[in-house]
């Protein structure tokens, strides 16, 4: 399988590079571009170097490089990721406006109806913001707001990370063994390691008497 | 009672600069303002350059607009990890005097080039008051639905428009009545000079010496 990953420059640099390593343990070849501003958000909330970052990827590219392989559809792909995506990205790639490599690729990658998937990342949201994903998404990308899930017990925010790389990966049928999916509701308590008895008792938890 | 204002103010390429001299003196002076935030956009820089006759460089560009106060800060509009780029940091409102038609339509779609237009689509989305004073003549098609757009998000759009009925002789009065009325949007009212009281203003009654 061979992706094209593209990070811009939207809180959450760490989702777009657990992503890449992930990519890499399941040998899925990856195309990447990294905006101009997410490599100020590697540098501002991450441990890594861009260099690091773009070591992860089988192929890099410039976000300038209009004429690089992943801008044609004729060189083929299985579709592209963008995490986190900004809101700016976000609206270029509704309005066509491909003035970069990462424009350029989504832009290809819809034409081509090939998958693309959009952690785009934002708070609140704006009616414009809402309006270019509602119609993003009408124009058949997935819209994958990288918002955490409880239903897990998430107890770091690797954790949380995780999770959400691993229903990134769900979306073009790759399995991260890591995620912990929902089977069912429990009958019973709680882990008791994730809340407090106060916690329990407020949420109307008549089960915890049983098993106290 | 004092307030604690922040009010972000962009300088963006298209004519009535003097406008926007007038708007900053008058939030420099104002007590209830402790802090603007300042953005002038390259095309502005020209402008400002063209209309008073000056250099375009930033400095001179300031100190044309008049924005020497330490509470005014300079921010650069192509550093997209500038102050105002995230909702985290707040500011009560944020106005573009003037406003380009550019500038509309990429606000209205989104496309948050440079920090001018990031820190409008925060005003949005946090749901602070956002003026843009546009400065165009015709409007085309594609600047009408960027209005109604804009508009529809929570924007006010405030054309570059004067007002007739206080007499003015010259342009520093219509300039000075129009900032006057931007600052009236922005709750930070100084005068009462303009208020028509159904019959006339005290402006008018000024320039044409009726009772």
């Amino acid at each position: 399988m061979r992706l094209v990953v593209a990070m811009t420059g939207a809180t959450g640099a760490i989702i777009g590079v657990r992503l890449l390593e992930a990519l890499r343990e399941l040998e899925v070849e990856t195309h990447l571009v990294v905006s101009r501003w997410a490599r100020a958000t590697i540098a501002e909330e991450t441990p890594y170097t861009v260099r690091e970052v773009t070591d992860l990827a089988s192929v890099g590219y410039s976000p300038d490089d209009q004429g690089a392989a992943i801008s044609s559809g004729s060189f083929r792909t299985d579709g592209m990721i963008v995490a986190p995506c900004s809101m700016k990205t976000v609206a270029g790639i509704r309005t066509g406006y491909a003035d970069g490599l990462i424009g350029r690729a989504a832009d290809v990658t819809l034409k081509e109806r090939r998958r693309l998937v959009l952690l785009a990342r934002e708070l609140p949201l704006s009616t414009i913001h809402l309006e270019n994903l509602l119609a993003l998404s009408q124009m058949g990308a997935t819209v994958l707001p990288p918002a955490p899930a409880f239903y897990n017990h998430p107890s770091s925010i690797a954790d949380i990370v995780e999770h959400i790389v691993g229903r990134t990966l769900d979306q073009f049928g790759l399995d991260l063994p890591t995620v912990r999916r929902w089977g069912g509701m429990r009958q019973g308590a709680h882990p008791r390691a994730v809340t407090s008895p106060r916690d329990r008792h407020s949420m109307g938890d008549d089960s915890v008497a049983a098993t106290a | 009672m004092p307030e604690n204002r922040r009010i972000t103010v962009a300088v963006t390429g298209a004519g009535g600069v003097g406008v926007s001299k007038r708007l900053l003196a008058a939030l420099q002076d104002d007590d209830r303002v402790t802090h603007v935030d300042l953005l002038v956009s390259a095309n502005g820089r020209k402008l400002v350059a063209l209309e008073f006759g000056t250099q375009e460089d930033r400095d001179s560009v300031a100190q044309a607009l008049g924005a020497t106060s330490p509470k005014v800060r300079l921010l650069d509009p192509a550093d997209l990890a500038g102050p105002v780029t995230s909702g985290s940091y707040p500011y009560d409102a944020m106005v573009i005097l003037p406003c380009a038609a550019g500038v509309l339509g990429r606000i209205a779609h989104g496309l948050a080039l440079d920090l001018i237009e990031r820190a409008a689509d925060v005003a949005l989305k946090e749901r602070r008051r956002l003026v843009l004073c546009l400065r165009e003549t015709p409007l085309n098609l594609a600047h009408l639905r960027n209005m109604v757009s804009v508009t529809e998000a929570g924007a006010i759009v405030f054309p570059m428009i004067p007002t007739y009925y206080n007499a003015p002789e010259t342009l520093a009065e219509l300039q000075d009545e129009f900032a006057e009325r931007v600052l009236q949007l922005l709750g930070l009212q100084r005068t009462d000079r303009y208020r028509w009281d159904g019959e006339s203003t005290p402006a008018r009654r000024e320039h044409t010496g009726t009772p």
